[in-house]
């Protein structure tokens, strides 16, 4: 039998390595050399029901990805951070306090009693009904 | 190929053409690192041998307590008190050390990363893909990572460019000299402070009885809300399980040179890591609970001094000091492990020498790209009204987003008979790490989806 890694799993667990520092070599696996390492693993035949699998998870995951992203960009143009920050840099407000202001206006409208503060995305929506601690 | 009997000597021939003389510089880093656990082993000096074999898990486990992740425990522990998320934190950090023990075993008995094990074994597209995900995810964490430590800083009256310049500054220190070893060693010394969140725990003088009993009864959150409690634990699994750690500890087993002999104490590790981790992220949380009932307490975290400048106020600046030294130090071990798991990720996909055992002039790629992304995240938040703070809220979104894919990768792996052996998942374990996945894809749906909607008007 072919073994990936070029070895059966396991078999150097009896091993009695020489001392000594011209015997380096047998205190590592063959495979843990950089030799070894660079056989490749052959590939793995995986059924047409798993490849299946795996792309819809892939695209659930690309989909999910591109909602996050969407609503970063939506919470991003609601706040107009950017906007605002180069306003305020031109009318000369220092660094430190543009950043406070802009930060401050980012949490303005999240729900605070819905989740941990770097959980909030964009509009999570301050529902009128959310207080603290419900 | 299969390497044929042991010899007489008890010794394997080396691999086929390879003379003692032609080891690199990296097998004979490695080499000197397995003789010392050979000797510790024959001699029987547990203590010892544990120490020597310790490493890849504490540092993931205490990686992932990074900024973002203690700054989200406290404004949960600000939010909530005590209740739900205090059992609830030691069930995340459970599934974690579940996930984190694959990827050692996989990184031990292989002896290959998992974005080379992926990219051979699945074909270059999945492996790619993997690199990518993984690429993305670790930029957007690593600016967080930055937003914390200028957050600590500027309890300290220091700003955005003394964090920039220290995450830099320790990314190039702890690359020097090409050793594992010595990298993984500074590590460690660094993360040991993660423990500060508990001396601040401890500082603030919670009532332990009340601790006691949150964390035996699991109580629902009192809305009741699913889609509230769904984006809760989805983002709290985001803070503890995520897809650098699985990529870091089976690369860092492998540069490390774990054999499938030294399983035992990589276990040992993962779960001293897990716990640690489980411990002083606890100790965030109950900070967090002396600030309940604060105006915007859970907005603090990434404002200006943030939690720090609030705890001031309440407990006295001691604790304060003492809990913006902690956000310091787990931003900046953060970024040291997040960098070196990119680094690895790199070095994997593209066939390029990938470890510390190697001097930089060798592997040119692994320690730029390891040093590329820190500078990039550092840019970043270095750039005038740059969204950091919404770059900070979603990183812990899009770690939960893409962990099930590197999840069901990592279970694939371990339960490859023809490259795992003997030391194959058992079945308990991979329905255990099903249960994970399917728990992560159902509650990173929800919260992916649940935000879209609202971001989009359409609830």
């Amino acid at each position: 039998m072919a073994y990936p890694t070029g070895r059966p799993p396991g078999t150097p667990a009896n091993r009695e390595p020489r001392e000594g520092g011209a015997d380096l070599q047998s205190y590592l696996e063959p495979d843990q050399l950089v030799a070894g390492t660079e056989r490749p693993v052959p590939r793995a035949q995986l059924s047409r029901r798993a490849v299946a699998a795996l792309w819809a998870l892939r695209i659930f995951v690309i989909v999910l990805s591109a909602m996050v992203i969407y609503t970063f960009v939506a919470q991003l143009r609601l706040c107009g951070g950017r906007t605002k920050s180069h306003r305020l840099r031109h009318a000369g407000i220092r660094r430190g306090l543009m950043e406070s202001l802009i930060q401050g206006a980012v949490l303005g409208h999240q729900r605070r009693a819905a989740a941990p503060g770097r959980l909030l995305l964009g509009n999570q929506g301050a529902r009128r009904n959310d207080k603290p601690g419900n | 190929m299969t390497i044929g009997p042991l010899s007489e000597t008890g010794r394997e021939p080396p691999p086929e053409g390879l003379a003692p003389e032609d080891l690199s510089p990296e097998d004979i880093a490695r080499s000197r690192d397995r003789q010392r656990v050979h000797r510790a082993r024959h001699d029987g000096r547990r203590w010892y041998l544990l120490w020597l074999l310790a490493g890849p898990g504490i540092l993931a486990m205490l990686g992932e307590n990074d900024g973002p992740s203690m700054v989200s425990y406290t404004a949960t522990g600000a939010t909530y008190g005590l209740g739900l998320f205090l059992p609830f934190i030691l069930l995340t950090f459970a599934m974690a050390v579940v996930c984190q023990e694959m990827s050692m075993r996989v990184g031990a008995v292989t002896h290959r990363g998992y974005g080379k094990l992926v990219l051979e074994r699945f074909g270059p597209a999945w492996g790619w893909f993997a690199a990518g995900d993984l690429l993305f995810t670790n930029l957007v964490t690593l600016i967080a990572e930055f937003v914390v430590i200028r957050v600590g800083l500027a309890y300290f009256g220091l700003g955005s460019g003394v964090a920039a310049a220290l995450g830099i500054v320790l990314v190039v220190f702890t690359l020097n000299r090409g050793r594992y070893w010595r990298w993984e060693r500074i590590l460690l010394g660094l993360a040991v402070f993660n423990g500060l969140f508990l001396v601040a725990a401890l500082m603030v003088k919670p009532h332990w009885a009340v601790v006691g009993h949150s964390t035996g009864a699991f109580a629902l959150l009192p809305s009741g809300s699913v889609n509230t409690l769904l984006l809760l634990v989805a983002s709290t699994v985001g803070a503890t399980v995520t897809p650098w750690m699985v990529f870091f500890q089976q690369s860092a087993s492998a540069d490390k040179g774990l054999t499938s002999l030294d399983l035992r104490h990589g276990r040992l590790d993962t779960i001293i890591g897990g716990t640690l981790a489980a411990l002083f992220g606890c100790g965030a949380f109950i900070v967090g609970t002396a600030l309940a009932g604060r105006r915007n307490a859970s907005g603090q975290g990434l404002v200006g001094a943030g939690f720090p400048g609030e705890l001031a106020h309440i407990s006295g600046s001691a604790v304060a000091s003492v809990f913006a030294l902690g956000l310091i130090e787990a931003g900046a071990v953060a970024i040291l492990t997040i960098s070196a798991s990119t680094g690895y990720a790199a070095g994997e996909c593209i066939g390029l020498t990938h470890s510390f055992n190697n001097s930089p002039r060798r592997a040119r790629l692994f320690y730029g790209a390891n040093i590329a992304v820190a500078l990039v995240a550092a840019a970043i938040v270095l750039i005038p009204g740059a969204p950091l703070l919404s770059i900070a809220l979603n990183a812990n979104v899009l770690a939960t987003v893409l962990l099930p894919v590197t999840l069901v990768f990592l279970i694939m792996l371990a339960t490859d008979r023809q490259l795992m052996g003997r030391w194959v998942n058992k079945r308990s374990t991979t329905r255990v790490a099903i249960a994970i996945v399917a728990f992560v894809s159902v509650c990173g749906a929800a919260y992916g989806v649940d935000s879209f909607l609202r971001a989009a008007h359409l609830i």
